[in-house]
């Protein structure tokens, strides 16, 4: 695996400044941010090896791909925090519309 | 009174010296786990092991000599022998939490280590997979 695409929805605020804060981190494999298709509902990440990861395991994958946050990474994947990560990505998810309208984020493509 | 005075000196005389035996083996060991954690820079993992131990050597003789003074009259062998067991038995115990804390910052530096790693495996198993042909969405 020697690179990573981030399919992410760009009508979101908080996608877009997500997306504007990983190309600011140092990365450990080149990460891409693509806006994703109408029809996909999940962030989706996919990996040059045809690997794709989508939902919660999709987020684990972006921190994986962060110098900063991979140990956080494998943390929140253990059997202990897994459970707790995942509803945790998925309430984000949902509810990105509110929170992006909350802290006064706009989508800017 | 003398027999504080004896009881103070076999307490720094066993105290001490046990402080030097577990530094040295920490610096003797460690270095090994170091050297990995910093990808083979020796001078580096040379440098953080030293400092570990200098600050290994300054919290444990700082506990030592904290420690030293007892309040209790001291009027038979027996309770001379008693106050120094109590006393080196606490400065092994901080030792030996030393010694694990020590051990675990090792283990976490070269855990750190290995997960930059471009090897490192991914967190969490795919949820699919797609083939070249299929492309992407």
């Amino acid at each position: 695996m020697t690179r990573l695409v981030i399919y992410y929805d760009d009508r979101c605020g908080l996608c877009c400044a997500l997306r504007d804060w990983i190309g600011r981190q140092a990365q450990l494999l080149p990460v891409e941010c693509r806006p994703k298709s109408t029809g996909e509902n999940d962030l989706v990440v996919e990996a040059d090896t045809g690997e794709v990861w989508s939902g919660d395991s999709a987020w684990l994958m972006v921190m994986w791909a962060l110098r900063d946050y991979r140990s956080w990474a494998y943390r929140l994947a253990s059997p202990w925090l897994l459970p707790t990560a995942r509803a945790a990505f998925a309430k984000l998810s949902e509810y990105r519309g509110p929170i992006s309208c909350r802290l006064g984020l706009t989508a800017n493509g | 009174m003398s027999y504080v005075l004896y009881t103070y000196l076999a307490y720094l005389a066993l105290s001490l010296p046990t402080t030097i035996w577990v530094a040295r083996t920490l610096h003797k060991n460690g270095r090994a786990f170091l050297i990995d954690a910093f990808h083979g820079q020796e001078t580096l993992a040379d440098s953080v092991n030293h400092l570990l131990v200098v600050g290994f050597y300054l919290i444990n003789v700082g506990w030592i000599t904290m420690t030293l003074r007892t309040q209790q009259a001291l009027d038979t062998p027996r309770q001379a022998v008693e106050l120094l067991s109590d006393k080196v038995g606490t400065v092994l115990f901080v030792l030996g939490l030393m010694h694990f804390f020590n051990l675990y910052l090792f283990s976490k530096f070269r855990r750190r280590a290995l997960e930059r790693l471009s090897t490192a495996p991914p967190p969490i198993a795919p949820t699919r997979l797609v083939t070249a042909s299929e492309g992407a969405k």
